[in-house]
């Protein structure tokens, strides 16, 4: 089989766990999609009464009772209440009961990690979310692994054996969780010139992993641990006190409570790698949470992710006190 | 007179048969209605504690019931399994609908099961177990009514059936 065929069915390989969680009518609308919109495709997007859309190739699109697309709504499929009442019942395998706490966070996690997001009217119990319910809209977006993804960043994070406390701040949708994840799988199966260490992966957002019934969906090493929906804090104590990682990899630290068990993660020798929303150093160091991690000199490398050479571009990465900035240009 | 006598045997024997068939369904639905319980206990259970999705758990507590119960709650696990495109309530109905004649259910049952059905799976962890709860509470209504027209009728179909056969066998000698 050629690769330029191998790309395109793995390009394709979203279909069959997605496709399952929809109901009858809007699966057979998608499948009739044009080839070229489902390789690329990012979102599904359903909402009760309204037309039903994809986004692919960085626009979204109307799709017809045929499975045509046009940029006009009138033409487009309406979703009907019947629709939105069987995808629900897919998605949660007939048993809304057993997703409580994915509910109130308003997304779950489908076979292969894709991430299903949903919004309704909030039931609230004291202030807080007790759960959703009139569930109408759903953005079922369909999640790429980048193999190799942080092939370009690796030598930068190391330093002879080991790897360095790494930030990597981004804007949104430009790559981060993609980038953590394939650094989970670099590290923790090694390659040439590094042993592979030990991994700990602390998912609270079930977007590293993208576990389904415990199960990683994704490639992120034969010795990763995946701490699932646990958060964050919590989640990388647990790990150190029971898995013994050599590196921990999270997602999105931003509260006080991260840092603390940060440090603790620093006081064990444990490598720490994780992610910031952040859309450069200037940005980050304006808010205040951000700018005193980073004025405490905990990470080694701060990294930057930008869109300049496409998303997931390396723009910059700094060391501690940002005196050395590595990159000559940014690089994909 | 053998031939009459034969006769009267072969009428007492059917009067008495389909006394005993009459008498039987009684007791079937009272059986079923306590079977029903059990399983819907089971039900709150795995629902509650352990989370378990609705098709493994109505398949696993079909199979340890055994039954009418038993292969309602099978049938249905195994609709969803198979057939990705029901609805819970859909799959449900048409259960109850292929098991009508082995179950022995009066309609007043069915109207509780339809409606237990159509809330199956679709609420929050306790709303489910506040709409099993609730169903079992009737269902012991049923279940406590059946057992008092068990008690009337079973004997009387059973005695109707064998007095009835005598009395139309002496009739015809």
């Amino acid at each position: 089989m050629s690769t330029a065929t191998q790309r395109k069915e793995s390009a394709l390989l979203w279909q069959l766990p997605i496709l399952e969680a929809l109901p009858d009518t809007i699966q057979k609308m998608i499948k009739r999609l044009p080839i070229y919109l489902l390789q690329d495709m990012e979102e599904i997007r359903i909402r009760e009464n309204r037309p039903l859309m994809v986004y692919s190739n960085g626009r979204e699109y109307f799709v017809s009772q045929e499975g045509t697309i046009s940029s006009r709504r009138d033409t487009a499929y309406q979703i009907t209440a019947d629709d939105t009442q069987k995808l629900l019942q897919l998605i949660s395998d007939y048993s809304l009961y057993a997703f409580d706490e994915e509910i109130r966070n308003g997304y779950l996690t489908l076979r292969g990690g894709h991430r299903v997001g949903m919004t309704g009217k909030a039931v609230l119990e004291d202030g807080k979310i007790r759960t959703m319910k009139y569930i109408k809209s759903f953005n079922i977006r369909i999640s790429r692994e980048v193999i190799g993804a942080a092939d370009k960043i690796m030598p930068y994070l190391l330093t002879g054996k080991d790897i360095c406390h790494t930030l990597i701040l981004s804007p949104p949708q430009m790559g981060k969780t993609t980038l953590l994840r394939d650094l989970a799988r670099k590290i923790s199966d090694g390659f040439p010139g590094f042993q592979g260490l030990k991994v700990g992966v602390v998912d609270e957002r079930s977007e590293i992993a993208g576990c389904w019934h415990g199960l990683p969906q994704k490639k992120i090493g034969f010795q990763t641990d995946v701490l699932d929906g646990c958060p964050k804090a919590a989640g990388i104590m647990m790990m150190i006190r029971s898995m013994s990682p050599r590196v921990i990899i999270t997602d999105e630290i931003g509260r006080v409570e991260d840092v603390a068990a940060i440090q603790e993660a620093l006081n064990a020798g444990i490598r720490i790698i994780t992610s910031a929303h952040a859309a450069g150093i200037k940005d980050a160091l304006a808010r205040p949470f951000l700018s005193s991690l980073l004025e405490s000199r905990i990470f080694e490398r701060v990294a930057v992710l930008g869109d300049t050479l496409g998303v997931g571009t390396l723009e910059k990465i700094y060391n501690a006190d940002f005196s050395t900035q590595f990159l000559s240009q940014p690089i994909r | 007179m053998v031939i009459k006598l034969i006769n009267s045997c072969v009428i007492i024997l059917i009067s008495t048969f389909i006394g005993l068939e009459l008498a039987r369904r009684y007791v079937a639905r009272t059986r079923e209605l306590s079977a029903l319980q059990g399983a819907l206990s089971r039900l709150e259970t795995e629902i509650l504690h352990y989370a378990s999705h609705l098709p493994e758990a109505l398949i696993r507590i079909g199979e340890s019931v055994g039954g009418g119960t038993g292969r309602l709650f099978c049938l249905t696990g195994q609709t969803l399994t198979d057939k990705k495109k029901f609805t819970v309530a859909e799959a449900w109905s048409s259960s109850l609908g292929q098991l009508k004649r082995e179950l022995f259910f009066q309609q007043e049952d069915l109207d509780i099961l339809h409606r237990f059905g159509n809330q199956l799976g679709s609420s929050d962890r306790e709303g489910q177990v506040r709409f099993i709860r609730l169903t079992l509470l009737q269902l012991r209504e049923e279940e406590q009514k059946a057992r008092m027209i068990r008690d009337k009728y079973e004997k009387m179909y059973r005695n109707l059936g064998i007095l009835g056969g005598i009395a139309l066998a002496i009739l015809l000698l």
